[in-house]
């Protein structure tokens, strides 16, 4: 492949990892649950913030969802952010609502991003739930089908993590039935031990997503999460 | 090297700066943090500068960057080599390779001592060269490191394919392996030329850089730079360009 001196219209490019988290704030989320979350934010900031590293291949992004779904922290380099936002949890748990903002803002995302010179990897979604959904199984079903439409480009890679009341098999279609991508709390964990150790993990694989870039093969690496077991995939016959 | 407003920024600007190399308890200049070498024989001159990345140097670690040449009658052998970065020893295995691959006088000989030496402990990719007193150039690889020629006018051709723009599932390639991929390619040096062989960390944001990155660095070897020189055209300041950097430059007299 030949480049002479760079033709009028060639672009720069910088090569960008996106994640989205996306967290249940639903009403059983109340209380130690949320306040872990809001705690443990800081340190995720911190970490990825604060390693140029990390946050300059890394961009991170937070969606919220209950009723309605939200982006409380708009895809970023979080090292240009001074805190991520508190969020508070009531309502019901809409899984239709996040799948349809997920599809939607990654897209946008996507070509904002692109527009500027970023070059994207497959992004990254960590879902995060504590119950199972309680709008109609139709609607969210074919909203996931259209987030994991294996037509789209920009179709991400989803990371499913469940405590609490959430169904297990759920979550492993929300991860699309890979192996090793779904994951359940142990039984009789409490979500107030769950979610610490959930933030972290996911630092960690942020992190250490971060640096299988500078590897030349990025890689989603999924935390490793004690108190969690992955979700069985199941055989067809 | 230090200070940010020393390292030249390249495009987007990075928050990095002032980082300090771990200083290794042993000296080994081998996986040092700041490389400038070379030299000349008769008809031809080499220069290496190589830099250990932000990201090892913020992780206390040192570069999994290595190279090595050697001279012998109407030939030079130069080679670049890049660790890889899970598997640990990968950095000693990068060192190994290129010393073995330069004692072989053909580039497909080079190729199989590498990997033979490669072998105890570690991954690494490698790109060998062997260029001869008329400027004829032949060069094989294993992996992501590459070879370039940059002409007078700054002008500059990748001699191997580029990794696929789009990017998602690529695997590297390194070695030891059974039976590794190996490509070739081929190049003649004229008198303006300046051949190149560099790792990932330089050819990432030479090719991301078209109207930064790649032509202050062809800049810089156009200018027949000495060692230190073309160190600091290498450790420039770039947004997310935190790797380990080396770079093998040759060129005729």
């Amino acid at each position: 492949m030949t480049s002479a001196s760079a033709p009028v219209g060639v672009e720069e490019r910088y090569s960008v990892f996106p994640f989205y988290i996306c967290l249940d704030v639903s009403a059983s989320m109340a209380g130690e649950p949320i306040d872990s979350v809001n705690r443990q934010m800081p340190r995720l900031r911190a970490s990825v913030g604060e390693d140029p590293a990390v946050s300059e291949v890394i961009r991170l992004g937070v969606v919220t969802f209950s009723d309605v779904a939200r982006s409380v922290l708009p895809l970023c380099d979080l090292s240009l952010v001074e805190a991520v936002p508190e969020v508070s949890a009531q309502g019901r748990t809409s899984y239709a609502a996040v799948f349809d903002h997920l599809r939607h803002v990654i897209e946008e995302d996507y070509q904002k991003s692109r527009a500027a010179g970023d070059r994207w990897y497959r992004p990254a979604v960590i879902f995060i739930s504590d119950g199972h959904p309680t709008d109609d199984p139709e609607r969210w079903r074919s909203a996931l089908a259209r987030l994991s439409d294996p037509g789209w480009k920009r179709r991400p890679n989803v990371l499913a993590f469940g405590f609490g009341e959430a169904d297990p098999q759920i979550l492993a279609e929300v991860a699309a039935g890979r192996p090793n991508r779904a994951f359940i709390a142990a039984e009789g964990a409490a979500p107030a031990d769950v979610v610490p150790e959930l933030l972290a993990g996911l630092i960690q694989s942020i992190v250490s997503s971060s640096a299988s870039v500078y590897e030349g093969a990025a890689q989603l690496i999924p935390p490793d999460v004690p108190s969690m077991r992955a979700i069985p995939v199941d055989e067809l016959d | 090297m230090t200070d940010l407003s020393r390292r030249p920024v390249l495009g987007r600007p990075s928050i990095a700066s002032g980082e300090e190399p771990l200083l290794r308890a042993d000296g080994d200049a081998a996986t040092a943090g700041w490389r400038a070498e070379g030299g000349s024989t008769p008809w031809c001159a080499v220069r290496a500068a190589s830099v250990v990345g932000v990201r090892h140097r913020l992780a206390g670690l040192g570069s999994d960057d290595a190279f090595a040449w050697a001279v012998r009658d109407g030939a030079v052998m130069l080679a670049v080599a890049d660790g890889v970065g899970t598997a640990p020893g990968s950095a000693a295995a990068a060192l190994r390779a290129c010393r073995a691959a330069v004692e072989c006088p053909d580039v497909a000989g080079a190729v199989d001592a590498a990997n033979r030496a490669a072998a105890g402990g570690g991954a690494t990719t490698i790109v060998v060269a062997v260029v001869t007193e008329g400027g004829a150039v032949e060069l094989a690889r294993v992996g992501d490191s590459t070879g370039l020629v940059v002409e007078e006018d700054g002008s500059w051709q990748e001699l191997f394919e580029p990794p696929d723009p789009e990017r998602s599932d690529r695997a590297t390639t390194a070695l030891p392996a059974k039976d590794p991929a190996v490509e070739s390619a081929a190049a003649r040096l004229g008198p303006g030329a300046v051949l190149v062989l560099a790792t990932d960390g330089i050819a990432d944001p030479w090719r991301d850089g078209p109207t930064t990155v790649a032509p202050a660095l062809a800049a810089a070897l156009a200018a027949r730079p000495g060692a230190p020189e073309l160190l600091g055209a290498v450790d420039f300041s770039r947004h997310g360009c935190h790797d380990d950097r080396t770079m093998v430059a040759a060129w005729l007299r």
